[in-house]
C-alpha cells in the first residue's frame, strides 16, 4: 500500500529539484521578455508592418502566448492564426483552458505578466489613422493609444468588470475622457448618454446616476456594450458576453450586439463556448483545441461540413431535436481536455479521437485546406495517406442537411389552439 | 418554533388570496393516483426573510405555491431563469430549508412532518448532486471517504464489504477505485461531477435532485455527464428532478417539465406536448430564445423587454405581465388558474379560459 | 504506474462503449497504443502538490524564512541550552557566583551645615562586591545583582516563556474552536448566546483583573509561589480565547453556506461528524496562523507579568523579571552601567515576538487561496 502510494505521488507531483530548475529558468526568460516589453522611446519602425490584405481588420499571424507557471510552461496559445475582415463576426469557440480567452487578451496586450508572455508571432492591426502596427512588438506605453480606443473588450462578468463604488455616468465619462482630453464635460456627458441611448437603455438620465448594484446584470452588460463602444472603436472583443446571463437577457443582449456592429460599422471577436451562440452570430468560426486552432472557415462549412474530428464530436455532443425524437443516446466525447503543460509532439486530441492512426501518434497534423478558407489540422486529410481507406468523421444526416427533412421547432406565438379545444369550449 | 408560527400565518394570509379552489381541485386528483407518484409536492411555498420595510417585514417569496407530482422511474424537467426559485424548489423539497407552508410527500410520507431521526434515516432516499462539482466536495476528504461516509453511518453494507462496494459505485459512475485515495482537488470538473454522482447513488436512492449538474461543465463534458444519468436511471431506476436553465438539456432528459417564473409554475406537462405546443407566452418566449447550433436556423425570437422583476414585490395578478406582449388589464387584477387543458398539459395563462 | 493503468483500461471502455455505436476501422490499432501514450502524457504532466504549494509560498517571503530562523533559534537556545549547561559546568539558574571584585563608589550627598551653608558629601571609598560581574570567559553576559549567571538564567527564561505560551495557545484554541465551532454551526440562539458571552469576556480588562488574581493568589497559602503563573495564564486563557472563537465562527458561517455542507446534510449523516470532519478540517489553516500571531501576545503577557513581580517568582528566571533588574525606580544605576543585565532579555523577547509575527503572516499568505497563481 505504502509503495503505490509512492508511486501515484511519483507520477502525480514534481519533485523539489525539477520545481526549482523550473523556477530558474522561469525566472531568466520573463526577465528578459519584461525588459523589452517595459522599454520607453521606441523606435516606431520596430513595430510598423505591412497589412497582409488591407481588407482585415487584424490579423493574427503564428500567435504564441506562453505562461511560466511554476509547474512547468503552458503554452495556452500556440500557433495560432487567423483574420477577422472588416465589418465581419469571427467567433472563437472551445472548451474551457482552449486558450480562446488567451487569444483575445494577447490581442489587447493584456496578458497577466511576467508569468504570461506573447512569445512569438505578430498581431497586425491598422488604426483609423492608417498606421499598421504589431501588437505583439509594441511596447506598453504605445499600446495604451489602442487599447480601449481602437480595439475595445466586453468581459463576461459585468458585475466584477464595473468599479461598485463609481456610479455608471463616471465611469463612462472617465472612459471617453482619457482618449478625448479636448472634449468638455458637457460635451462628454451627453455622448455618454447617447451611448446608453445606443445599447437599449430607456432612462438613460436615471442609469447614469445609478451605481453598478443598482442594475441587473442585463443592464449591467448593456453598460459595458456602451463603455465599450464609447471611443467607437474598429474592433470588438467579446469574450463570453453572454455566458452569465439567462437565454431571455441572452438573446437581448445578442440582438444588442448585431445592432451596434451595424451602426459603428466595426467587426467583432466573439469568444464563446456555446455553439448555438455562434451559429446565431458568426460569419466565421475558429475552433480551438489545447492552444491550436483545430478547424476554421466559414460558418456554413464548419456547421454543415465540420472536418475535424474534434468539431464533428463536439457538434455530435449537443443534445439536439433528433436525439429527443429518437431517444438516442448523446454522443460523448471520451476523456479530459489535456493539461497544457509539456504537450507531446502528436496531434493533442489523439487520445480522444476514435479515427486517430499511427501517424497521429507520432506528429502534430500540419493544417489541411478545403475549398474557401475552410482548414483542418488532421492527418485524415492528408493525401499521403489516400489508400488507407480512412473512415472521416461526418455529422448525422439531419444535421449537415440543408433540405427540408432537417427539423426545425416551430414555436408558435400567443394563443395555442388546441385540438381538444373544439369540443371542449365549442369553438 | 418562531418559524413555524410565521409559516401558520403566512399560509392563512395567502390561502384566502390565492385560489384554494384549484388546490382543492388538484388534491383530489393527486390523491386518486397517488401510488403512481414517487413525489407529490403541493402547494409549496418558501418566503425568506428580507428586511423590513417600514413596520412590515418583507419577504422575498422564492417559491409561491407550486404543485406538482414526479411518477416513479422518470425525469421531471424543471426549467426558469436564474432567481425564479427552481434550485429552492429543490432544497426545500429535501428539507433542506424548512419550507414556509405546503406539504411535500415522498412515497407517501409528509416530509414535513417527520421527526429529525426520522428524516435522517430517509435521507438516504432522497439524494442530490449539485452545480458547482468544486464547492460541493469537502476538500480535506479524499474521495473514497467521501463516497462511503455516508454508507457506513447508514449501514446501507455491512462495514466489511464496505470497500468493495464504493469500489463498485466508483466503477458504476466511471472512476478508477484506484483514486479512492486522492483528494477532490486534483480531479477536473467533469471527474469531480462523476465522484459527487457516486456519492449520491452509492446510498442507493430512490429520488435524486440534480441541480444544474452539467452547467459549469464543458461541452464535451456535458454528454458525459447525461449519458452516466441516464445509464443509472435505466438501471436502478431513479427517479430525478433535473433543474437546470438548459432548455436542450432538459428536453433531452426529461419525462415531464415544469416552467417556472418568479416563484410560480407557469406550465407544468409533458415533455413534447409543451416543447411542440408551448401555450404560456413565457414559455414560447423561453423557447424561442434558446440558440440553435445551426447557422441556417432563422431565429424568430420573441424578445422579452426589460428584467425579471424582484420577487420581493413581484407584480400583482400574473406575474409574468410585465414582460407579456399579450397581457390585458385582467391581468393585473387577479392570478390565472393553473387548469389542465388538455391531459398532462396544464398552464396558468388567461389567454386560456378560466373555467 | 498500476493507477495509469487502471485509469486507462477506464478510458478503455469509455472508447468501446462509444465505438459500439460508431465502429471505426483504424481506431483498432491506435487504441492499442494507447495506454502508452496517455502514460507518456502523465509523465508530461505533474503539479505541485498542495502541501508543498504552502512551503513554496511560505517560503518565498524572506520575512518568514528570518522568523522561522529565530525561532528554532530560540527554541534550541531554551530547550537545549540548559541541558548543554548542566552537562559541562554543571550549575543552573540558582546557582550563585560570588565573584570578588573592586569597586569603586561614588556617592555623593547635598546636606546643610549647622552654619546654614551648604556642603556636598562625596564619599570615593572602594570597596569589593561579590555580584554583578562584568562578561567574561566564565560567565557570557555577566552575573546579575543576586550573583546569578545572566546568559543561563536567559535560557531558563525562554523555557518557561515558551512553554507556558505554548500551552496557553493551546488550551485557547481548543476552547474558542469548540465554542465558536458550537456557535457556527448551530446559528439562532446558541450563537446569540456564546457570542454574548464572547462580548463580555473579550471587554474585561486583562491587566488589572490579573494584578488582583495575583494578589488574591498570594493571600491563599495552599498554592506555592510557582504555581501561580500557571493559574493566571489559566486566567489569560479565559479571557484571550474570544478571538479564537469569533474567528472559527465567522469560517463556519461561511463554510456551512458551502455546498459540501448541504451535500453532508442531505446524506444524513450526524451532527458531530459534520462538525468534526467537515467544517473544523476547513478552519485549521486559519487556526494555525491565528494560533502563531498569539504566541507573541502570550510571551508579552507573560513578560510583563513577570516584570511586575507577580509571574514567575524568584529565583525562577523569566525574561520580564530580569529586565525588571533595571527598573528605574529602584535607582538608575543597573539601567545606566548595566546593559548586560537586561539588554538581552528585552531583544530576545523582541525578536521572538517579531518572529512569530512573520511567521504567522507567511503562513497566512501561503494559506491564503487569493495568492493561489
Amino acid at each position: 500500500m505504502a509503495k503505490d502510494n509512492k508511486n501515484t505521488k511519483n507520477t502525480q507531483y514534481l519533485t523539489i529539484k525539477e520545481e526549482r530548475e523550473i523556477a530558474k529558468s522561469n525566472r531568466k526568460i520573463m526577465k528578459q521578455f519584461e525588459r523589452t516589453k517595459n522599454r520607453k522611446n521606441v523606435d516606431e519602425s520596430e513595430f510598423t508592418t505591412q497589412m497582409h490584405d488591407p481588407r482585415n481588420v487584424i490579423e493574427i499571424d503564428n500567435l504564441h502566448t506562453y505562461f511560466y507557471t511554476d509547474v512547468g510552461t503552458t503554452k495556452a496559445v500556440n500557433g495560432v492564426s487567423f483574420k477577422i475582415p472588416e465589418g465581419k463576426i469571427v467567433g472563437v469557440v472551445g472548451e474551457s483552458g482552449c486558450g480562446k480567452s488567451v487569444t483575445s487578451l494577447s490581442v489587447m496586450q493584456l496578458v497577466q505578466g511576467p508569468v504570461g508572455q506573447i512569445v512569438d508571432g505578430s498581431i497586425r492591426y491598422t488604426t483609423s489613422e492608417g498606421k499598421c502596427y504589431d501588437i505583439a512588438k509594441m511596447p506598453r506605453d504605445e499600446m495604451r493609444r489602442i487599447r480601449g480606443k481602437e480595439i475595445a473588450m466586453i468581459f463576461q462578468e459585468p458585475m466584477t468588470s464595473l468599479n461598485p463604488v463609481f456610479k455608471i455616468g463616471e465611469q463612462l465619462d472617465e472612459a471617453l475622457a482619457i482618449f478625448e482630453p479636448k472634449m468638455s464635460k458637457e460635451e462628454v456627458k451627453a455622448r455618454s448618454i447617447e451611448m446608453l441611448e445606443m445599447v437599449g437603455i430607456a432612462d438613460q438620465k436615471k442609469i447614469y446616476n445609478n451605481y453598478p448594484h443598482e442594475l441587473s446584470g442585463g443592464m449591467r452588460q448593456r453598460v459595458m456594450i456602451a463603455m465599450a463602444l464609447i471611443c467607437n472603436p474598429r474592433l470588438i472583443i467579446a469574450d463570453e458576453p453572454t455566458t452569465a446571463l439567462d437565454v431571455t437577457i441572452q438573446a437581448q443582449i445578442l440582438e444588442l450586439l448585431l445592432e451596434v456592429k451595424n451602426k459603428i460599422n466595426g467587426s467583432i471577436m466573439l469568444i464563446t463556448h456555446d455553439l448555438g451562440v455562434i451559429a446565431g452570430m458568426a460569419d466565421y468560426v475558429v475552433v480551438m483545441y489545447a492552444g491550436k486552432i483545430v478547424e476554421a472557415g466559414d460558418i456554413h462549412d464548419i456547421f454543415k461540413n465540420p472536418k475535424h474530428p474534434y468539431t464533428v464530436g463536439l457538434m455530435r455532443s449537443l443534445p439536439s431535436l433528433s436525439h429527443v425524437a429518437t431517444g438516442s443516446r448523446l454522443y460523448s466525447i471520451p476523456g479530459q481536455v489535456p493539461s497544457p503543460v509539456n504537450l507531446p509532439d502528436n496531434c493533442y486530441f489523439c487520445n480522444r479521437c476514435e479515427y486517430s492512426f499511427d501517424i497521429c501518434m507520432e506528429q502534430y497534423p500540419p493544417d489541411y485546406y478545403f475549398e474557401d478558407n475552410h482548414r483542418a489540422a488532421c492527418f485524415l486529410y492528408d493525401e499521403k495517406y489516400k489508400d488507407l481507406d480512412l473512415v472521416k468523421p461526418e455529422l448525422p444526416r439531419n444535421m449537415a442537411d440543408d433540405s427540408e427533412s432537417k427539423m426545425v421547432r416551430k414555436i408558435p406565438q400567443g394563443r395555442v389552439v388546441l385540438e381538444s379545444e373544439t369540443d371542449r369550449f365549442g369553438g | 418554533m418562531s418559524n413555524n408560527q410565521v409559516a401558520e400565518t403566512l399560509l392563512n394570509n395567502t390561502e384566502t388570496l390565492s385560489g384554494v379552489e384549484i388546490n382543492k381541485d388538484n388534491l383530489d386528483s393527486n390523491l386518486n393516483n397517488a401510488k403512481d407518484y414517487l413525489v407529490q409536492v403541493k402547494n409549496l411555498k418558501k418566503y425568506f426573510p428580507a428586511g423590513l420595510k417600514g413596520t412590515t417585514r418583507q419577504y422575498v417569496k422564492a417559491v409561491d405555491d407550486i404543485s406538482f407530482n414526479i411518477a416513479k422511474g422518470t425525469t421531471m424537467g424543471l426549467v426558469g431563469e436564474s432567481g425564479c426559485g427552481k434550485t429552492t424548489v429543490g432544497r426545500t423539497m429535501l428539507r433542506l430549508y424548512s419550507m414556509t407552508s405546503g406539504e411535500v410527500y415522498f412515497d407517501g410520507q409528509n416530509i414535513n412532518k417527520l421527526s429529525r431521526s426520522a428524516l435522517r434515516k430517509l435521507r438516504p432516499r432522497m439524494q442530490m448532486i449539485f452545480q458547482d462539482p468544486y464547492s460541493s466536495l469537502s476538500p480535506r476528504m479524499p474521495v473514497g471517504e467521501i463516497i462511503g461516509e455516508a454508507v457506513r453511518e447508514h449501514k446501507i453494507v455491512p462495514n466489511a464489504e464496505l470497500s468493495e462496494y464504493v469500489a463498485k459505485v466508483m466503477n458504476d459512475c466511471g472512476l478508477p477505485y484506484q483514486y479512492a485515495r486522492r483528494y477532490p482537488h486534483e480531479f477536473s470538473g467533469g471527474q469531480r461531477q462523476r465522484i459527487c454522482i457516486a456519492r449520491a447513488v452509492a446510498l442507493k436512492p430512490d429520488f435524486i435532485v440534480c441541480d444544474e449538474p452539467v452547467s459549469a461543465l464543458d461541452v464535451s463534458i456535458q454528454a458525459q455527464i447525461i449519458n452516466l444519468l441516464q445509464d443509472l436511471q435505466n438501471e436502478f431506476g431513479y427517479t430525478y428532478l433535473f433543474i437546470s436553465h438548459d432548455l436542450s438539456v432538459v428536453e433531452y432528459i426529461s419525462d415531464t417539465i415544469g416552467v417556472m417564473y418568479l416563484g410560480s409554475m407557469v406550465e407544468f406537462g409533458d415533455k413534447k406536448k409543451i416543447f411542440a405546443k408551448p401555450m404560456h407566452p413565457y414559455t414560447q418566449a423561453l423557447l424561442s430564445a434558446v440558440p440553435v447550433p445551426d447557422p441556417d436556423f432563422e431565429m424568430q425570437r420573441v424578445i422579452l423587454e426589460g428584467d425579471i422583476p424582484s420577487p420581493v414585490n413581484p407584480p400583482s395578478g400574473c406575474k409574468f405581465r410585465t414582460r407579456c406582449q399579450y397581457a390585458t388589464e385582467g391581468c393585473a387584477k387577479s392570478c390565472p388558474k393553473f387548469i389542465e387543458y388538455e391531459s398532462q398539459h396544464e398552464v396558468a395563462c388567461f389567454l386560456y379560459p378560466q373555467d | 504506474m498500476t493507477d495509469n493503468n487502471i485509469n486507462l483500461t477506464n478510458q478503455h471502455d469509455l472508447n468501446s462503449e462509444v465505438n459500439n455505436k460508431t465502429p471505426v476501422v483504424q481506431g483498432e490499432m491506435a487504441r492499442l497504443e494507447e495506454e502508452e501514450l496517455a502514460v507518456q502524457t502523465a509523465k508530461n504532466f505533474r503539479s505541485i502538490s498542495p502541501a508543498r504549494m504552502v512551503a513554496k509560498r511560505f517560503f518565498r517571503s524572506r520575512l518568514s524564512i528570518v522568523g522561522l530562523c529565530i525561532i528554532l533559534f530560540v527554541f534550541l537556545f531554551s530547550f537545549l541550552g540548559p541541558v548543554i549547561v548542566d552537562a559541562t559546568w554543571g550549575y543552573g539558574q540558582t546557582e550563585v557566583f560570588k565573584i570578588p571584585r573592586q569597586s569603586q563608589l561614588l556617592t555623593k550627598a547635598n546636606f546643610e551645615g549647622a552654619d546654614g551653608r551648604k556642603y556636598v558629601y562625596y564619599d570615593r571609598s572602594i570597596s569589593t562586591v561579590t555580584t554583578k560581574a562584568p562578561p567574561s570567559a566564565d560567565h557570557w553576559l555577566g552575573t546579575d545583582t543576586n550573583g546569578l549567571d545572566i546568559f543561563v538564567r536567559l535560557m531558563y527564561g525562554g523555557r518557561i516563556s515558551l512553554t507556558i505560551s505554548f500551552l496557553t495557545i493551546f488550551l485557547e484554541m481548543i476552547l474558542g474552536t469548540i465554542l465558536g465551532g458550537i456557535a457556527g454551526y448551530y446559528g439562532g440562539w446558541v450563537d446569540q448566546l456564546i457570542m454574548r458571552i464572547v462580548d463580555i469576556f473579550a471587554c474585561l480588562p486583562g491587566m488589572p483583573i490579573l494584578l488582583i488574581l495575583s494578589a488574591v493568589l498570594t493571600s491563599i497559602e495552599e498554592i506555592p509561589a510557582e504555581h501561580r503563573i500557571y493559574y493566571m495564564m489559566g486566567f489569560l486563557t479565559l479571557i484571550s480565547w474570544t478571538g479564537t472563537a469569533r474567528l472559527v465562527r465567522g469560517q463556519l458561517l461561511s463554510l456551512r453556506e458551502q455546498e459540501f455542507m448541504l451535500a453532508a446534510e442531505t446524506t444524513g449523516i450526524k451532527t458531530s461528524r459534520k462538525i468534526f470532519k467537515h467544517l473544523i478540517p476547513n478552519t485549521v489553516p486559519q487556526l494555525i496562523v491565528s494560533a502563531s500571531l498569539g504566541l507573541g501576545q502570550i510571551i508579552l503577557y507573560e513578560s510583563t507579568l513577570s516584570y511586575l513581580g507577580i509571574g514567575v517568582p524568584f529565583p525562577n528566571a523569566a525574561w520580564g523579571s530580569m529586565i525588571a533588574l533595571a527598573d528605574p525606580s529602584k535607582g538608575q544605576e543597573i539601567l545606566a552601567y548595566y546593559p548586560n543585565m537586561w539588554l538581552p532579555a528585552g531583544i530576545l523577547i523582541v525578536m521572538t515576538v517579531l518572529a512569530f509575527s512573520f511567521v504567522g503572516d507567511g503562513l497566512r499568505d501561503a494559506f491564503d487561496p487569493r495568492q493561489k497563481k
